[in-house]
């Protein structure tokens, strides 16, 4: 009942710009799915019991990856959008295989230098990369000639990749490979000891954390039209961190509640401009102070007190 | 007749401690060899040497004619490798047959790769259940099959280590102290548990034990290790009677020859 309820309130929830066609509320909305797919990658991460601080560099690679395919090589915007999901996974692989050994708090700040790192890359290399300036005229979206680059039409794509991004994570975190996570999580040893290969599966999650963040990126791009290297800094990650600790990090909708809610919270408080930042932090701070397992947890709570 | 498992030359240090320094054993096909020796003497490490839990610094560990591979602990469970833990080892909020399932199934899941052996993971699967079922009534644990596997008595837990392993389908299963911090009574099941394991199922035990009677009683034979080094190897008998193993293990004071055996038993009981 409950979750028939949540599941109408969110569909509710994601047809209200249609509703409203609004054009300040498509571009939030837009915003709350790009930020949802980069929360969500964080998400991954944190699943497999490690904080990387990497992820906006992942969303820069595909964002960077989608701009430059379309833009200098004139590729079609879907084959762009997918080398932008499969070059993070393919680096992640690859990076994972090294760096997942590393556990706890040295894995995050080995990811944060390698973001750093890639930052560092897109501004050094001002060919092809654009440096400082970062990327201009990133062509719109469209499909078979469809543009895609009005705000209901941009709203709808991001709505489709979102909910694929989700489904994909739900098969992996859910079920049987939702149990090997589970367990390695739970009791690494124990369950090495029945035959799985902890660092096999560790990468594979942390590749679909590349892609997914690739996905925000090459969305991102084209939304915007525009990028340029700071966007894709650690603060951008930690602004997916705090999405993921006030949705509920235990909880697959944690990074959309925590998008949901904080996207538009600078918007709110948009009037009182010298006192964004103190409304913002403080509201951040009232949440977890007296909601430690975010507001998904909430829910959750609810659901197990019945 | 070669060994099922053969040891070499194991070494491993942790900073200047010598854990497990220069140790070679073997172990024969359906057999049961006890692993003795003091606190501190090197027998987990040596079961984490094996497994691949542990990297070691030198020397190897063959298994069913393959080098293993250290580092991979999952792939040597994955060839018949199996182990049972010295701490009881339950998952949170887990039913013990939820437990046994995740045994069941885990070695056929191995790495992402194997979900694209469907026929082979889809078998695995259909047959999860009825492994499950078998395997919990073989370990007596069918009463409390849906209880949840943290609130079990710790005798239990133990069992369910062990059954966990079996579970995987193993050829042979290294035991890390299976009776320690279990009752009198309990330690009767799981000794009479380790001995069907090898009479029914042909499955090889290695047996880290400290209760002497019963890995005296329970072993072939008899591997017995101080400072990281074999010090007395041999049958239940001559081992018991080497002066090193008596002058390591209890400092030279009992006479537990005596006490031994099925007859001693009643006593300790
Ligand atoms: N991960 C580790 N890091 C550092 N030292 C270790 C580690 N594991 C074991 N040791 C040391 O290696 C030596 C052997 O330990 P090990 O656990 O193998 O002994 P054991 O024979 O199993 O003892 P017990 O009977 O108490 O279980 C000990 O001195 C121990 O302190
Ligand atoms: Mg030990």
């Amino acid at each position: 009942m409950l979750q028939v309820l949540i599941g109408a309130a969110a569909a509710a929830l994601a047809a209200l710009p249609f509703l409203a066609s609004d054009a300040f509320l498509y571009h939030v909305a837009i915003l709350i799915g790009i930020e949802a797919l980069l929360a969500l990658s964080l998400h991954l991460t944190l699943r497999i019991g490690q904080l990387s601080l990497a992820q906006a560099a992942f969303m820069g690679m595909g964002a960077y990856a989608s701009a430059l395919l379309t833009r200098d090589l004139s590729l079609p915007f879907p084959a762009a959008f997918l080398a932008a999901v499969l070059i993070p996974a393919a680096i992640a692989a690859v990076l994972g295989t090294v760096i997942l050994k590393v556990r706890g708090v040295h894995f995050a700040l080995l990811t944060f230098v390698l973001g750093q790192a890639v930052v560092l890359i897109f501004v050094e290399f001002v060919v092809p990369f654009g440096g400082n300036n970062g990327l201009m005229r990133i062509p719109g979206a469209e499909i078979a000639g469809l543009p895609l680059q009005s705000r209901p039409a941009f709203y709808a794509l991001t709505l489709v990749v979102l909910g694929a991004a989700f489904a994909v994570v739900a098969r992996l975190v859910r079920g049987e490979t939702g149990r090997i996570l589970d367990g390695l999580a739970a009791n690494e040893a124990l369950t090495q000891s029945l035959g799985i290969d902890a660092l096999a599966w560790r990468r594979l999650v942390f590749a679909v954390s590349g892609g997914v963040a690739g996905a925000a990126g090459s969305l991102y791009a084209h939304y915007l039209g525009y990028i340029s290297p700071e966007a894709f800094g650690i603060t951008a990650t930690i602004n997916a961190l705090i999405m993921n600790v006030v949705g509920g990090v235990a909880l697959l909708a944690g990074p959309l509640i925590g998008a949901v809610i904080l996207v538009p919270l600078p918007e709110l408080f948009r009037s009182a401009l010298l006192y964004q930042q103190l409304f913002y932090g403080l509201s951040l701070l009232a949440l977890m102070l007296f909601m430690p397992r975010g507001l998904g947890g909430l829910v959750v709570a609810r659901r197990h007190a019945r | 007749m070669s060994a099922l498992l053969s040891v070499n030359e194991l070494s491993r240090s942790f900073g200047g401690i010598k854990a497990v320094a220069g140790v070679g054993l073997s172990v024969d096909q359906g057999e049961i060899v006890g692993l003795v020796g003091p606190n501190g003497a090197g027998k987990t490490t040596l079961f984490n040497l094996i497994t691949g839990t542990l990297k070691p610094d030198a020397g190897q560990v063959v298994f069913g004619g393959r080098r293993l591979v250290a580092g991979e602990p999952g792939a040597n469970a994955r060839l018949g490798l199996a182990r049972s833990f010295q701490q009881a080892t339950t998952i949170a909020d887990l039913s013990v047959r939820a437990h046994l399932e995740r045994a069941a199934v885990f070695p056929a899941l191995g790495r992402p790769s194997f979900l694209l052996r469907r026929s082979a993971v889809m078998a695995v699967r259909e047959r999860a259940a009825a492994t499950v079922q078998e395997i919990l009534v073989f370990a007596g644990l069918d009463r409390v099959a849906e209880e949840s596997a943290d609130a079990l008595p710790y005798g239990l837990q133990k069992i369910l280590g062990v059954a966990m392993a079996l579970a995987t389908g193993p050829k042979m299963l290294l035991a890390d102290e299976p009776a320690a911090g279990l009752n009198g009574a309990e330690t009767l099941v799981m000794e009479a548990l380790l001995r069907r394991i090898r009479d029914t199922r042909g499955i090889a035990l290695m047996v880290i034990e400290h209760d002497v009677p019963l890995v005296m009683r329970l072993s072939d034979r008899i591997v017995a290790l101080a400072h990281g080094t074999v010090i007395a190897e041999g049958k239940p008998a001559e081992v018991r009677a080497d002066r090193a193993f008596i002058e390591a293990y209890l400092g030279g004071e009992a006479d537990f020859g005596a006490a031994s055996g099925p007859e001693g038993e009643a006593h300790a009981a």
